[in-house]
């Protein structure tokens, strides 16, 4: 072995890892090479100069700096146990305790309350004056809110004022035939629009919709903005032709002007009651004016 | 007779509390009880490790703002996967792991930034051999070497490269084993070895070239 081969060796031999005849062979080369021995008499003061560099301690306020951010830690810990692991744990806990019979009957009576509560929320929530022969889901009425005090209706023992009372202002007639409903959409993707133009100042409107059968039907009742529209989802009955039918449900100026205030359901005869309304305006496709106010009775 | 009384019954106070336990316990029985949320045993763990970890990576870094968010980096990865710690690995080692993985980023983002920022001006030091560069890092923690030896001994552990420092400093200033080292680093122990001696002998080549310059 050379002096490069016995330098490899020197670290080791400082550190007293070589074997006792290797240790011996380079005691031997050392005794014998000057260079090599100053080599490892360099390496050693070397080695003991970086052991006696001075430890470092933190400064003050790391334990406090380091403190808050554990606690942080803990905290978004806390926050971030998600869902299914907490559940996981609980039933985990269940699972322990489940060989005693009070929690095996607490669990099995809170599960068959559970399933009877939901089973009853889906009984109500489920329409009961459906038509069979509509598979469509139950119209929704959705009034303007709130309702300014000057459209109230007049008496509050009878909010829905005669007919006759409110002829003159009546949008749309109760003029309706057999033909007429033929020309109406049937799809929900379709509604009805109400022309308003010509309407002077807050009088009174009314629209009467009034169905070819005594069959259970829905409308849905949208407000846009300062206009309002007629949605016959589920419309197998026709509507007077004072209705211009160029409205679209399906774009509405924006969702959240949407202001649905009821649901339920539409049964042979209705009225929609509106203000203003115009009976000037039955039929047009010209511009149209929106209602501001729509009342529906049933 | 009452020192006696009280001296027992501060000790039975201790044992019930648990403190004797905590300062007894070994690394890897304290951290069983981190794992079972025992935030008091994590703090005996932090009061363990603070110094030392503080202390090595201070000396990779050489600087003591950068030294300090790594050490508490390390103890929040610490903690924030305690539950992926095994028992039958060394917990120091563990620490030790995560520590050094830290360290040695912040010098490979020092070494790019230093790339990139020569590259920015490629006129300037053009006449020079060797470029030395400004040590912005080093300025905080120079106070600490007491005298000009520690400094140049800091100075020229700074120059070595980092597969070297990191041995060094593990190896004669934290004093670990060929076999951690090489747990720490993932590498054989015949690797840790050679890199230690070299290492060495770059360091006191360095060391003696200062010694030439200052006499």
């Amino acid at each position: 072995m050379n002096c490069s081969g016995y330098e490899r060796k020197m670290s080791d031999y400082l550190d007293g890892q070589l074997s006792k005849a290797t240790e011996d062979e380079l005691r031997f080369h050392l005794n014998g090479c000057p260079r090599c021995r100053l080599k490892i008499d360099d390496m050693e003061s070397s080695i003991q100069a970086v052991k006696s560099l001075p430890a470092v301690s933190p400064q003050p306020g790391f334990d406090h700096r380091l403190g808050n951010l554990l606690n942080l830690e803990i905290a978004r810990e806390l926050y971030a146990a998600s869902w299914w692991r907490r559940v996981s744990g609980a039933f985990a806990e269940l699972g322990e305790h489940s060989r005693q019979r009070p929690v095996q009957l607490v669990f099995a009576t809170s599960l068959i309350l559970t399933i009877t509560v939901i089973g009853g929320f889906w009984e109500l929530s489920a329409p009961t004056g459906r038509s069979e022969s509509s598979p469509s889901p139950p119209m929704a009425f959705s009034l303007p809110t709130p309702v300014e005090p000057e459209l109230a209706p007049p008496d509050p023992i009878s909010p829905f004022p005669l007919e006759r009372e409110l002829a003159p202002y009546m949008a749309v007639k109760p003029a309706l035939s057999q033909e007429q409903a033929s020309i109406l959409p049937t799809s929900s993707a379709s509604s009805l629009s109400l022309n308003a133009s010509g309407i002077t100042g807050n009088r009174p409107g009314i629209m009467t919709v009034r169905t070819m059968e005594p069959k259970t039907h829905g409308i849905r009742f949208v407000s846009a903005g300062t206009g309002m529209r007629l949605d016959p989802s589920l419309f197998s009955e026709s509507f007077g032709r004072g209705l211009d039918t160029s409205g679209n449900i399906d774009q509405p100026t924006t969702e959240e002007r949407l202001q649905p205030v009821g649901t339920t359901e539409f049964r042979a005869t209705q009225r929609a009651y509106g203000l203003p309304g115009s009976p000037d305006t039955q039929g047009s496709s010209g511009p149209t004016t929106p209602l501001r106010r729509v009342r529906i009775s049933f | 007779m009452a020192d006696n009384t009280y001296i027992n019954a501060v000790q039975v106070s201790d044992i019930e509390s648990g403190v004797l336990d905590e300062l007894t316990l070994s690394d890897e029985a304290l951290f069983i009880r981190v794992q079972r949320e025992d935030a008091r045993a994590f703090e005996v763990i932090v009061g363990r490790y603070r110094t030392r970890l503080y202390n090595c990576i201070y000396r990779m870094v050489h600087n003591m703002e950068c030294a300090e968010d790594l050490v508490q980096e390390t103890f929040l990865r610490v903690y924030r996967n305690r539950h992926n710690y095994k028992a039958i690995s060394n917990l120091s080692t563990w620490i030790y792991t995560i520590a050094l993985n830290l360290a040695r980023s912040e010098l490979r983002k020092r070494k790019r930034r230093q790339f990139f920022s020569l590259n920015a001006s490629p006129h300037e030091n053009s006449t020079r051999e060797g470029i030395d560069l400004p040590d912005k890092n080093a300025g905080p923690g120079d106070h600490l070497e007491q005298n000009e030896l520690g400094r140049a001994i800091q100075h020229a552990i700074d120059q070595l490269p980092e597969k070297y420092k990191s041995v060094i400093v593990l190896r004669d200033i934290e004093e670990l084993s060929y076999e951690q080292i090489g747990e720490i680093l993932h590498c054989p122990t015949g690797t840790v070895k050679s890199r230690v001696n070299r290492g060495r002998l770059r360091l006191q080549e360095m060391l003696r070239q200062w010694q030439v310059e200052i006499l």
